[in-house]
């Protein structure tokens, strides 16, 4: 095999550790996970909160990087090499669920750039009505289209040049200056007069929460969406690296380099509500809001009344809009990933995938209720892709896995707790997180929760997971055969 | 006081580990 015909692959594994963490860190470690905590018991939460990533979150994540790494495909190959030929719409669900995502994802990583843009503008003025200011830009079709336009572009330039010339080499610059930026806003948040009461609502346990189900349920739900575990981004990521690269070693450094994110914007943004708002409950009642409530709204218009806080602003919309890039880039990536084991080379799989990702993306833009529809229907569905993976080393075997591609090229190795966590905890943790989504949509809901057509109720989830179902079994047979491996990447 | 001890569990459980994971990274190169 010649240096030239070889695929694509990061050129070191700083370059694919840069890209992944990246990949995981997102918008939901700055404007959830800070909510989370506060709302949820503070250090018994973030407990709760690093045990996920043993039981689920991290064996997840190597799950996928075994598939990815050895089958040299993206989700839908892998789960035809891996289950079998008959489960190949497993893998392509992944990549419908990853894809959906991305579709407003992108409208959000838009909210961000205007964010951004907003605060070198100097907009956050004492006295500034940010209620106002959010909903101006929120029924602006045209500034909405423009700011999705902007980050789906800027992503399909990064990767038009391909992971070595075009991923490892941005997220090697971008990663680094979020964890920077992130510590500005974290050192100018502790330093604060008053911010020690925010410091114990993130750090000192409250122990009673520990008996409300919603707190472990909270930690888990945090945890597996945050990492990215399930998305089939891991997975996609390890095509290109190394045939013998670290996937215990490389995860776990993924897994608490997401938490070290998520705890400096905590560290960021609490004690910056709680110092600077007249109350505590003042600032629970931020935290029980929204996610947007508490950036776009609060924060935004607490950041003129903080010493420096002309600068923060700045700082801390350009680290949401790093998180979200970074994000963006690696779920763009499983749909190119995809189009090119149909096939089509890397240029052309980025036009398609953007163009789509452009026009899907329209609706969410243009109608804020059909963004939030999108995000709990296809949010929820991410737990299903990540049972998926579960029933992929069930049939592949979890030993063998584990033995076989895990432990042979590991520093750190995984002994027999990965494959009980794999075999029993992990799929147990699905059964319960899953279970409670649909009980609390519901409860919420108690007569018109199957109304498929509502924005957040348990039957227009239903309805449009079995849409895509149906349409993906139908097509099992077709993207079985149409996924091939890359020609330079047939053994001869 | 309480706080500082558990921001030093916490902080040293999960920023440690990282800095830990990612030294350690640093110094075993992976096979072609």
């Amino acid at each position: 095999m010649s240096q030239n015909n070889r695929q694509d692959e990061f050129a070191s594994r700083w370059g694919f550790l840069a890209a992944a963490i990246g990949m995981a860190v997102g918008t939901g470690n700055i404007w959830r996970f800070p909510r989370m905590v506060a709302l949820y018991g503070g250090g018994a939460y973030i407990l709760i909160y690093t045990l996920a990533l043993f039981l689920w979150s991290a064996p997840l994540l190597m799950s996928e990087m075994a598939m990815g790494r050895s089958a040299r495909l993206g989700p839908i190959g892998s789960f035809r090499d891996f289950v079998g030929r008959r489960s190949t719409w497993m893998g392509a669900w992944m990549v419908a669920v990853c894809m959906l995502i991305t579709f407003y994802y992108a409208v959000v990583t838009g909210w961000c750039m205007k964010y951004t843009v907003f605060a070198f503008q100097g907009a956050f003025k004492p006295g500034v009505d940010t209620q106002a200011l959010w909903d101006k830009f929120l029924h602006s079709p045209w500034q909405n289209l423009f700011y999705q336009f902007l980050a789906i572009f800027l992503t399909g330039v990064i990767l038009y040049k391909g992971i070595k010339g075009g991923v490892e080499k941005v997220t090697k610059i971008m990663v680094p200056a979020l964890f920077l930026f992130l510590i500005v806003a974290a050192l100018r948040g502790v330093t604060l007069h008053g911010a020690n009461l925010g410091l114990e609502y993130i750090f000192v346990p409250d122990w009673s929460k520990l008996k409300d189900p919603a707190t472990w349920l909270q930690a888990l739900t945090q945890s597996a969406w945050s990492t990215g575990a399930g998305w089939g981004l891991m997975l996609t990521y390890s095509v290109y690296v190394k045939k013998k690269e670290d996937i215990a070693q490389n995860c776990f450094v993924v897994g608490f380099g997401d938490q070290t994110a998520a705890l400096l914007a905590a560290m960021a943004v609490i004690p910056t509500i709680f110092a600077l708002l007249p109350s505590p409950e003042a600032a629970k009642g931020v935290m029980a809001g929204s996610n947007t409530g508490l950036t776009f709204i609060s924060l935004a218009g607490l950041f003129p009344r903080m010493p420096g806080g002309l600068v923060i602003a700045p700082i801390f919309f350009l680290a949401m809009v790093f998180a979200a890039l970074t994000s963006l880039i690696a779920q763009v990536e499983v749909g190119i990933r995809t189009l090119m084991d149909f096939g089509l080379n890397r240029q052309k799989s980025t036009l398609l995938t953007t163009g789509a990702c452009f026009l899907f993306g329209v609706p969410s833009a243009i109608v804020p209720g059909f963004l939030n529809n999108q995000d709990w229907v296809w949010g929820v569905a991410l737990l299903i892709s990540g049972f998926f993976v579960l029933l992929a080393m069930r049939k592949y075997g979890p030993e063998r896995v584990r033995q076989e591609i895990i432990n042979p090229s590991a520093d750190i190795k995984m002994r027999r707790w990965w494959s009980l966590v794999i075999s029993y905890v992990a799929p147990l943790i699905f059964i319960i997180l899953t279970s409670w989504w649909f009980y609390v949509a519901i409860a919420s809901h108690p007569k018109t929760w199957w109304k498929p057509f509502s924005i957040e109720t348990a039957g227009t989830i239903i309805f449009q997971w079995i849409i895509v179902l149906v349409v993906l079994i139908i097509a099992n047979n077709f993207l079985a055969k149409k996924t091939v491996r890359p020609p330079e990447e047939v053994e001869s | 006081m309480k706080l500082a001890i558990w921001m030093v569990i916490i902080l040293g459980l999960n920023w440690g580990g990282f800095v830990y994971l990612l030294v350690r990274a640093s110094k075993k190169k992976p096979l072609k």
